[in-house]
């Protein structure tokens, strides 16, 4: 399943961003410019994004600065720097900041768009829990974070394609209605060994049986319901950054 | 009557043998410039003479008074002459006003004594008394300033002058003890010894004079001559003194002997050509010749034998004089061979150091030309980092461009193909050049590790493909310790040596890569058998924009320079036109293995 991105392009160059839109165009995601650091917070405010690509200089504000700005309000938003500056203290403030990568210029436009395409295919997080409440006030908490969010309150155990499809990482509550939890976790981890699984539940005592056997088959953490929702956007974060860099790398 | 006119004889002889006194004393004043006083002593005497006229009138009763006035005031005024004569001698000078009022007391009172009161007492006493004073004050004088050139006449003059005023003083005493008052024209003795001492002292201290200046005239001339001599003799200078005609010496000082060599026995009597102390015998006719000229030489410089053979530099300094009415010439000759060669060596030393001074300035210039250079470099640099950053950007739209015209495009017809080919090519190669220029505008910061050397010729041969028509011949030595090095810089280093060294052999040839432990570093040979490397390229080789190929900015080989020395090492190049060329790379080996 290949869907388009919603792709912020931000360069105080608009050659550079109208050549990078169409060649997004042309490649099938949805393309936003904006000129300016403003421009783009602004944007990025009204509308959601999939991934911002920002060039690091630009006057007023510089891409690590609006990458800072971005990820204060969204940190679920994949951020990528553009520079013509190698080496560049600047660049490393931006990584350390949590951007997901820098590009070169002129850049490698087709390492960018296999990064796009992977992105794509892995951006969202799926929940799978039987209560409808609880997934929507999660996708939209998430959402309004920047993530993309995808929920499953009726899973089935044959939907395993259903659930895995487009993911990064799945939030899996251990008791669902009439399932095991834990069954659909070794369903995932025969076919996808490395995707990240966190597992949720309400019943710390009753369940600590499943729990231990979940992170014997690399459960990525186990959280307790009612959720720490800051401490859950912060490990969402690390582990989306994660995935993001490791999409990077494999290009 | 007789005895009357015999008186009178007397005083015409008088005046008569006064008068040729004066004419001596004219005489000798107008001889004798030099010395003061003379002049006084004429007038004194001529004053005497006029007196003794005077006392001729006398015998005429007519004439009488007049006469004694006249004779009075003569004698008196006469002495007082002679008196400042003397001291003007000695150098000294009278007091006028006392002098004066004295002779203006002594007339008066000769004029009251005669016109008015007749008083022969008064008169006779008046006249001895004052003539005795002034005879004693001018004998005072004598001894008292009688210098030490002329102390025989000068004490012959005082003992007349002193008889004189003692006759004077006697004469006087007499009358006051009642000796009779006679007539002037009787012959008694008193009358007889008023004539016969006046004339005796008059002659004598005229002899006196003369004497006295005589002799002092002579004294000076002997001290001019003592003085003379000295001077030449002590002069530290060798003074000689020679006929200008011939150049026969003279005479010549001690200083001549020891400077020149030659005793006054030696020398005198013979020319300075016999004595062969020119070094140039024509010196001596320039010399002479500018001598007769001007009548002087000042500092003729010029070098001289000694006696013994040995060369000095003598500054000849000459003046012509005439000895005896023929001319000589005095030369004075001051050695200045150590002055001249003090100045010699203050010029060597002064040519020395602006030498120095030059060679220091010189190495200054090429500091500063190397400074420049640097500085020119470093602007370089920032300028091609900064344009190189900011040729990045529309190289990225280029690129962009390209991708979406391809993208947009994707059945384009082979023109356009080929043509958006050429595009992205010239971009990759303009990034090239970018990145050159920006490695050499700054180097990043070294990341060093341990690395085996293989690991590093492994990377870079597969990073920089072999031309199929180079042959390449790796050979490492075994067990060598590990390179310290930042790998990824010297991948690109080597790289660089590689890729010049495949560029070297355009029709293929054969690369070796040798490695071996030398001097604690790892040297890394790349060799290549292809066109070499002039020599005044060789100069060249590592300064930043040469380049002798037709593409690229000639950055490769300063960069790699420049990472190398970053990275602890060094590169050396030995290179034939014709055969070939090796660049050693010596790197650091880990600390662990040294």
């Amino acid at each position: 399943m290949n869907q388009g991105l919603h792709i912020l392009v931000v360069d105080d160059d608009r050659r550079m961003t109208r050549t990078l839109a169409d060649i997004l165009l042309l490649s099938g995601h949805i393309v936003t410019e904006a000129s300016s650091a403003a421009d783009a917070l602004e944007k990025a405010s009204t509308m959601p994004f999939d991934c911002v690509l920002t060039d690091i200089k630009m006057p007023e504000m510089n891409g690590v600065e609006l990458n800072r700005r971005l990820l204060e309000r969204q940190p679920g938003l994949p951020v990528l720097l553009m520079t013509a500056y190698a080496a560049d203290e600047l660049l490393h403030q931006g990584l350390a900041d949590g951007a997901a990568g820098v590009f070169e210029k002129p850049l490698d436009i087709n390492h960018l768009l296999g990064f796009f395409n992977s992105l794509s295919e892995h951006r969202t997080i799926v929940i799978v829990d039987d209560d409808p409440l609880f997934c929507q006030t999660l996708d939209d908490i998430l959402v309004h974070r920047g993530f993309k969010v995808s929920q499953i309150s009726e899973p089935q155990l044959t939907d395993i394609e259903l659930v895995t499809s487009g993911a990064q990482m799945i939030l899996l509550d251990m008791k669902l209605n009439g399932f095991s939890g834990l069954d659909i976790l070794r369903d995932i981890r025969a076919r996808y060994p490395a995707l990240p699984v966190m597992i949720v539940t309400a019943y710390r005592q009753d369940m600590a049986e499943a729990i231990q056997a979940a992170l014997e088959i690399d459960a990525y953490a186990c959280l307790y319901k009612p959720l720490e929702i800051p401490k859950l956007l912060q490990l969402l974060t690390k582990i989306q950054l994660e995935n993001l860099r490791g999409m990077l790398n494999t290009q | 009557m007789n005895g009357a006119i015999y008186i009178r004889t007397l005083a015409l002889a008088l005046s008569f043998a006064n008068t040729l006194q004066v004419i001596i004393l004219f005489i000798q004043y107008r001889v004798n410039k030099t010395q003061s006083g003379l002049g006084w002593w004429m007038l004194g005497s001529a004053l005497w003479t006029l007196g003794f006229a005077f006392n001729y009138m006398r015998s005429f009763p007519a004439l009488e008074l007049v006469g004694i006035v006249g004779n009075n005031a003569s004698f008196v005024s006469g002495l007082v002459f002679q008196y400042i004569g003397i001291l003007r001698f000695f150098g000294r000078r009278e007091r006028r006003w006392p002098l004066i009022a004295f002779c203006i007391i002594v007339i008066l009172t000769a004029i009251y004594s005669t016109y008015i009161s007749n008083d022969r007492l008064i008169r006779r006493e008046n006249i001895s008394i004052a003539l005795a004073i002034l005879s004693f004050l001018t004998a005072g004088a004598l001894f008292k300033y009688n210098s030490r050139f002329v102390p025989a006449s000068a004490y012959f003059l005082a003992v007349v002058f002193l008889v004189n005023g003692g006759y004077f003083a006697i004469r006087a005493f007499a009358v006051l003890a009642g000796a009779p008052i006679n007539e002037i024209f009787t012959d008694s003795l008193t009358q007889f010894s008023s004539y016969v001492v006046p004339l005796t002292t008059g002659t004598l201290w005229t002899f006196g004079f003369i004497t006295i200046v005589n002799q002092r005239s002579n004294m000076e001339v002997t001290e001019a001559k003592n003085r003379f001599e000295q001077i030449f003799n002590t002069s530290p200078d060798a003074v000689a003194i020679t006929r200008l005609h011939d150049g026969v010496i003279v005479n010549i000082n001690k200083g001549f002997t020891r400077l020149i060599g030659f005793t006054p026995e030696e020398a005198i009597g013979k020319s300075t050509l016999d004595l062969n102390v020119w070094v140039n015998a024509d010196d001596r006719q320039i010399f002479v010749r500018e001598l007769i000229k001007n009548g002087f030489c000042d500092n003729y410089e010029t070098d001289l034998y000694r006696k013994d053979g040995s060369l000095i530099s003598g500054s000849f300094s000459a003046s012509t004089i005439n000895l005896n009415g023929i001319p000589h010439v005095i030369v004075v000759i001051r050695d200045i061979t150590e002055s001249k060669l003090a100045k010699q060596n203050l010029k060597t030393y002064s040519e020395r150091l602006e030498e120095e001074a030059e060679k220091r300035a010189g190495e200054l210039r090429t500091a500063q030309e190397q400074l420049v250079h640097q500085e020119k470099l470093a602007v370089m640099g920032q300028l091609a980092g900064g344009v190189g950053h900011e040729l990045r950007n529309p190289l990225s739209v280029i690129n962009s461009s390209v991708y979406f015209l391809k993208l947009y495009q994707p059945n384009a017809d082979a023109k356009v193909k080929e043509y958006h080919g050429i595009i992205e090519q010239a971009v990759r190669t303009s990034e090239k050049i970018i990145s050159d220029l920006l490695d050499f505008a700054r180097i990043k910061s070294v990341d060093r590790e341990p690395v085996p050397a293989s690991e590093l010729i492994d990377r870079t041969l597969e990073r920089f493909p072999v031309p199929a028509s180079v042959d390449v011949n790796v050979k490492t030595a075994a067990g060598l310790p590990m390179i310290y090095v930042d790998l990824s810089q010297m991948t690109q280093v080597l790289g660089n040596l590689i890729v010049n060294a495949y560029q070297a052999m355009p029709n293929g040839g054969q690369l070796s890569l040798l490695t071996c432990l030398q001097d604690d570093m790892i040297r890394m040979t790349i060799q290549d058998n292809g066109e070499g490397i002039s020599p005044e390229n060789m100069k060249k080789l590592f300064e930043p924009l040469f380049t002798t190929k037709p593409r690229g900015i000639g950055l490769g080989l300063a960069v790699s320079q420049k990472l190398t020395e970053a990275n602890g090492g060094r590169i050396e190049v030995q290179s034939e036109a014709g055969r070939g060329s090796s660049f050693h790379l010596f790197l650091p080996i880990s600390e662990e293995f040294a």
